[in-house]
């Protein structure tokens, strides 16, 4: 058994927290995501060229760079905006920046699945009356997410192991936890590698999550062989 | 805000962002090197050969590419004969450090895109290649990578560009990158917003430069396939440029 | 209507020398499935023999079997009076390799690389693997191209031809390696009609030059015109065996008056 030298109640606290981060920024880049693919495909040109402009920006900059604007800047705003020294909590700063980044992404995750959608099922969900709010919530959204499964599955997974880089700014999750562990005991190895498993086994277990849910979403559809 | 302290600090960013384009080329360079052995490895029909790797690639692609960065860097002090050996010179500099973790990490993406590409060459091609007794050697180095390169490329370039932004991590082992020293100025200036957007728009600046130069060497390497448009013709066929700008993460 | 078996030919001096190709016993599984079932014939030099047969019947198994692309589960292969040795491991694929030189393929795909221009396809295997000069290679090449009337697409990537065009850069670039045999694998079958004549036209031409040339093929038409030997194929034997005259004009098997009017009857529909 892998000597943890006491540090393994810290580790379990860091990978909770690791998790939920992680499913947070989820949630809320899902919902970003999904505004922003429906303001690129939006009739309102500037809605348009706002959408795109965002994704563009992000996809340029690095993530670390986008957590410490927001934790470094966060704070500076906060602490002119109260008077005195107010600092960005990191959970929030990390959220707030994985949700900024995975929106983008999943921004043009959800455009490609929403126009994959056929535009026959459109068409026949209008032609049966179903007003517009109603074809999107009925028809479109369903079977949008079976083509945009994949795509983000796998920003799932890079989501996964982007929540590291927010112990640079103090998150104590279960890198940072790692961190402290491997300082005390002058151990890195073991506990980096420790930490490097955790965040294996999480990648696998959602990898199998997502090959169910893809075969779940893809039930009665006829794949090419 | 001050608008203008964005420009001032620019120049000051600029030794910074030389070493990220130095550490991200030759990150990418050693990785490619290594990938192209494993790939090969990776498609081939022995399981055992495509296993093997595979765990590689499922190891390195499954976890943060910080925690490799920190199990190399400070993990490698650790080990007694590191530190008594030669290798002690080199795990030492952050600089080798930092190197060694991108090029293994850009490497495991790197082998399964070339990969798919190998397993995408048409395999008639690869048939008349045996059927003119060339060997293996030979068909793969002629054939088989040639047009595997060219089916991967727009993966790849958007490889490239995630490995450049990844190169960001290098700052968190001290090292003066882009990002490094975009973090020291704003120690001194105490203006994080204005500093660091300005590194924001340098890393934006090199991410299109580098598109807008796969785009043109997957326009130069295609060139045998364009076929004169006819009249009905769609053009379907995705760029790099357009494959890197709307391309999803890993 | 069946030859006298291989193995007695074998012991005539005058005949191996002839002799271009032979096959004995040949047998081809995968997995349970035998595909070809005890196949024994011999080509001499100059002989054209048309290969014909329904889908499934083996035939492309057959010549894909001769330059051991699929692997022969069991039989003997004499190239020239050369026995074809079956060794595992690096020597068996260098003999392979020197199988395959003396053994001219074209695919019914045409299969040319995409990436190269119609010369540098020409050129690569005798580069490559003869070792002949840039230089010899490619004024070869030219002749060849000038052969098959394509002189001028030299420059050309295979993506800018039509599939006439591709087929017969295709042959010019198994004669370049000047194999000692062809094998044709249903070169007109993925040709749009009005194409088809163009290749058949450079085939008859080699046959016409007292090349050794085996072709599967559904063009009867063709194969009564061009070949002097005809063998009919069903599921993995030979069924019937002969001039093509005396086969097309009255078949003696069953099933090959079957074949013959099915594949008539398509045409005239």
């Amino acid at each position: 058994m892998i000597e943890l030298q006491g540090f393994g109640d810290q580790i379990a606290v860091g990978a909770i927290t690791t998790i939920r981060v992680a499913t947070t920024s989820l949630v809320l880049g899902i919902g970003v995501g999904l505004c922003g693919a429906m303001a690129k495909l939006s009739r309102f040109r500037p809605l348009r060229m706002l959408a795109d402009t965002y994704t563009t920006i992000i996809r340029g900059v690095p993530e670390l760079l986008i957590i410490l604007i927001l934790y470094f800047g966060g704070t500076v705003a906060l602490t002119t905006a109260f008077g005195r020294y107010v600092e960005v909590d990191a959970f929030a700063a990390g959220v707030f920046a994985l949700t900024i980044v995975f929106g983008a992404y999943a921004t043009e995750v959800f455009r490609g699945a929403i126009r994959a959608v056929s535009a026959g099922q459109v068409e026949a969900a209008h032609a049966l009356g179903l007003s517009k709010i109603q074809a999107w919530r009925l028809v479109i959204l369903p079977q949008m997410w079976r083509h945009a499964l994949p795509g983000i599955g796998n920003l799932w997974l890079t989501l996964l192991k982007d929540t590291a880089l927010i112990s640079v700014v103090g998150l104590e999750d279960l890198m940072r936890k790692a961190g402290v562990a491997a300082g005390a005991t002058h151990d890195p190895l073991t506990f980096y590698t420790v930490a490097a498993g955790l965040y294996l086994s999480f990648t696998s277990v959602s990898l199998v999550g997502l090959t169910l849910l893809e075969r779940h979403a893809n039930r009665g559809v006829r794949v090419a062989d | 805000m001050e608008w203008h302290l964005i420009i001032d600090v620019l120049p000051l960013l600029l030794d910074g962002a030389l070493l990220t384009i130095e550490l991200t080329a030759t990150s990418v360079l050693l990785g490619l090197v290594i990938a192209i052995p494993l790939a090969l490895m990776r498609a081939s029909h022995a399981t055992a050969l495509s296993r093997s790797v595979l765990l590689y690639t499922f190891a390195f692609r499954g976890t943060p590419l910080l925690v490799q960065l920190f199990l190399i860097y400070y993990g490698a002090s650790q080990i007694e004969w590191i530190r008594t050996s030669v290798a002690w010179a080199i795990l030492r500099e952050p600089w080798w450090c930092a190197l060694i973790a991108f090029a293994l990490n850009h490497a495991a993406y790197a082998t399964e895109i070339l990969r798919g590409g190998i397993r995408a060459v048409p395999r008639g091609e690869i048939e008349a290649a045996k059927a003119l007794g060339m060997s293996y050697t030979l068909r793969t180095r002629r054939i088989v990578l040639p047009i595997a390169f060219r089916l991967s490329l727009p993966a790849y370039a958007n490889e490239f560009v995630l490995m450049l932004k990844a190169s960001s991590l290098a700052s968190t082992i001290t090292m003066m990158e882009l990002t490094g020293t975009a973090r020291k100025i704003v120690a001194q200036t105490f203006s994080p917003y204005e500093v660091f957007i300005s590194a924001a728009l340098v890393y934006l600046g090199i991410t299109f430069v580098v598109v807008h130069l796969f785009g043109r060497l997957e326009r130069s390497i295609t060139s045998h396939q364009r076929r004169v448009p006819a009249e009905n013709d769609e053009d379907d066929v995705q760029s790099s440029e357009e494959y890197a700008l709307e391309k999803v993460a890993r | 209507m069946n030859q006298p078996p291989i193995a007695d030919q074998a012991r005539d001096d005058t005949t191996t020398a002839r002799c271009a190709l032979r096959v004995a016993g040949l047998k081809k599984r995968f997995g349970p499935l035998e595909v070809i079932k005890g196949v024994s014939f011999a080509a001499q030099r100059g002989d054209v023999i048309s290969i014909l047969g329904s889908s499934g019947s083996g035939k492309s198994t057959l010549l894909r079997c001769l330059n051991f692309l699929e692997e022969p589960s069991e039989g003997e292969i004499w190239v020239g009076d050369q026995k074809v040795k079956m060794r595992s491991g690096l020597a068996g694929q260098r003999e392979v390799n020197a199988l395959r030189c003396k053994l001219g393929m074209v695919f019914q795909s045409f299969n040319l690389w995409s990436h190269m221009t119609v010369l540098e396809n020409l050129v690569e295997a005798p580069i490559h693997v003869r070792g002949v000069s840039k230089a010899e290679a490619r004024l070869r090449g030219e002749e060849l191209l000038a052969k098959v009337g394509l002189a001028d697409k030299r420059h050309a990537y295979p993506a800018h031809l039509s599939g006439g065009q591709q087929q017969r850069v295709a042959i010019a670039r198994a004669l370049a390696m000047e194999p000692e045999i062809l094998l044709f694998d249903e070169p007109t079958s993925a040709l749009d009609p009005e194409l088809v004549g163009e290749v058949l036209k450079v085939i008859r031409a080699l046959a016409d030059e007292g090349r050794t040339m085996l072709i599967v093929t559904h063009e009867l038409g063709f194969a009564r015109q061009v070949s002097n030997r005809v063998i009919f194929l069903h599921q993995g034997r030979i069924e019937e065996e002969g001039e093509p005259e005396a086969i097309f004009r009255d078949p003696a098997s069953f099933r090959l008056k079957r074949f013959l009017s099915a594949e008539v009857g398509e045409l005239q529909q």
